[in-house]
């Protein structure tokens, strides 16, 4: 089974990199985007310097901690990639950013997406989703946060109490979850 | 779920919440308790938080004679005041700054007042009140969201170390009581990287005496200890006027009136001992002569 046709226009000459995934999907994907994914590169590389590379784009690279559905969205991310990650420049265009960040992370897939970003060492990506993240958990109780990483608290409850005591202010202005 | 992400990942994405909701991650779980506790996370979520610097705003509200602290993004153009103005030090006799404080006011005022030109800012809660009504108090530096503001209509000064990003405050003991009466003080707080420590200096020239006192406050020892500094014959001109660069506090002075040129004067952070050494560096020759120098 085969996710081809990543490229919308066929005229393009640009050299393809074939990537597979770990529920064994191949994605044939443009150079310039695999080699967004640092993990790609170097494996990539690796292969060019073992003369291996001759034989072009058949060469498949495994990836066998990232599921089809994540590098998909990962892949889609990358071309459509924000101009720069670097800090906004102005409080406009953070809340523009804001709203890219919600767009692209459903808060059910954050996790996995920067865990494969991580594992792909793809930096953007990586930086992008960890903020979305932060965003998103920043107005959550204690006690969503913890069923959305599936944590167990492990404080004694005497133990918590007293803390959420002390710092009571930091526990204001949660949203409903 | 998170079984799979790696502390360095947990950190990473902590990094980015805002300090306030820092101390309630702290309360998920012992994990994420000791990951925000290690020293180390203070200072990846500085330098990630540098990234987006504020401006800390301080007026005294007329009506109630209250202090009034607010934050606002430095790279917000709604900003009541633009980027790049530089108010820490005004130089009152200078016309110039007259007219631009009118224009100023102006530009408030057409934006809606002070508060009016943007929902954009952080309102503080000062934990401390000074203690006569209608007083600021003095701040005399602020160095990685930690304030420090002195208290100092008396003679018995009240020093405050604070942090309004999560809220937290404290008083600091009070250095030794000089006898003799002061002629004056002079502050500077700064962070000393090396030691990642901070460190309140204080300045008195008690009467009769050209060489200064020197006590400096170190938080992580939470006292005082007391120097000697060689006579020097520069007079420091603003109590609360130094500017930290390079791990070293500046002050801006002057020699003796007879032979009056404006200098600066410094004192390395990491001095350390009974004895203080300072360090003076010229001021650009057009600036040496004048009297209303600023920092």
């Amino acid at each position: 089974m085969s996710n081809t046709s990543e490229n919308p226009n066929p005229s393009s000459s640009s050299a393809k990199i074939t990537l597979k995934t770990s529920d064994n999907e191949l994605f044939e994907v443009e150079e310039a985007v695999a080699m967004k994914f640092c993990t790609v590169k170097q494996y990539f590389e690796d292969e060019k310097d073992n003369d291996v590379a001759a034989r072009g784009s058949s060469t498949v690279i495994p990836l066998p901690n990232v599921h089809s559905a994540v590098l998909a969205r990962l892949i889609s991310y990358c071309k459509k990639l924000p101009q720069s990650n670097a800090v906004a420049d102005n409080h406009e265009e953070e809340e523009t950013k804001k709203k890219e960040r919600k767009q692209y992370g459903t808060p059910g897939d954050l996790v996995d997406l920067i865990s494969a970003a991580n594992y792909l060492d793809f930096k953007e990506g990586l930086e992008f989703f960890n903020q979305a993240l932060a965003d998103h958990i920043q107005n959550k109780s204690v006690e969503y946060v913890r069923k959305f990483f599936g944590i167990k608290g492990d404080f004694e409850p005497h133990e918590e109490e007293k803390y959420r005591e002390e710092y009571a202010w930091a526990f204001e202005g949660v949203d409903e979850d | 779920m998170s079984d799979y992400l790696p502390a360095e990942l947990i950190v990473e994405i902590l990094i980015r919440v805002p300090a306030k909701i820092v101390p309630r991650c702290k309360c998920v779980c012992k994990r994420w308790n000791s990951l925000i506790s290690n020293p180390h996370f203070a200072t990846t979520y500085l330098a990630h938080s540098k990234q987006r610097p504020y401006h800390l705003f301080r007026r005294l509200d007329q009506e109630t004679g209250e202090e009034l602290f607010t934050l606002h993004p430095s790279d917000n153009p709604d900003n009541p005041f633009p980027r790049n103005y530089h108010l820490k030090n005004l130089n009152r006799s200078d016309p110039a700054l007259h007219i631009n404080l009118l224009r100023l006011a102006q530009e408030v005022k057409d934006k809606g007042g002070f508060f009016g030109c943007s929902s954009d800012y952080i309102k503080l809660h000062c934990p401390y009140k000074t203690r006569y009504y209608q007083y600021f108090h003095q701040i005399v530096g602020s160095v990685n969201g930690l304030i420090c503001m002195v208290d100092s209509y008396s003679i018995d000064d009240n020093y405050y170390l604070w942090n309004p990003s999560i809220n937290r405050s404290m008083q600091l003991p009070r250095p030794k009581y000089h006898d003799q009466s002061r002629s004056n003080s002079f502050f500077g707080f700064g962070y000393h990287a090396p030691t990642d420590d901070y460190k309140l200096v204080r300045l008195v020239y008690l009467n009769n005496c050209n060489s200064p006192v020197v006590d400096i406050y170190t938080l992580n020892t939470g006292g005082w200890c007391s120097a000697k500094a060689q006579p020097s014959a520069q007079y420091i001109i603003d109590s609360f006027g130094s500017v930290v660069v390079n791990g070293a506090i500046h002050w801006l002075a002057h020699t003796p009136e007879d032979a009056h040129h404006n200098l600066i004067v410094s004192f390395d952070l990491g001095n350390e001992g009974n004895e203080v050494v300072f360090h003076e560096v010229p001021v650009p020759k057009i600036l040496e002569a004048g009297y209303t120098v600023n920092l």
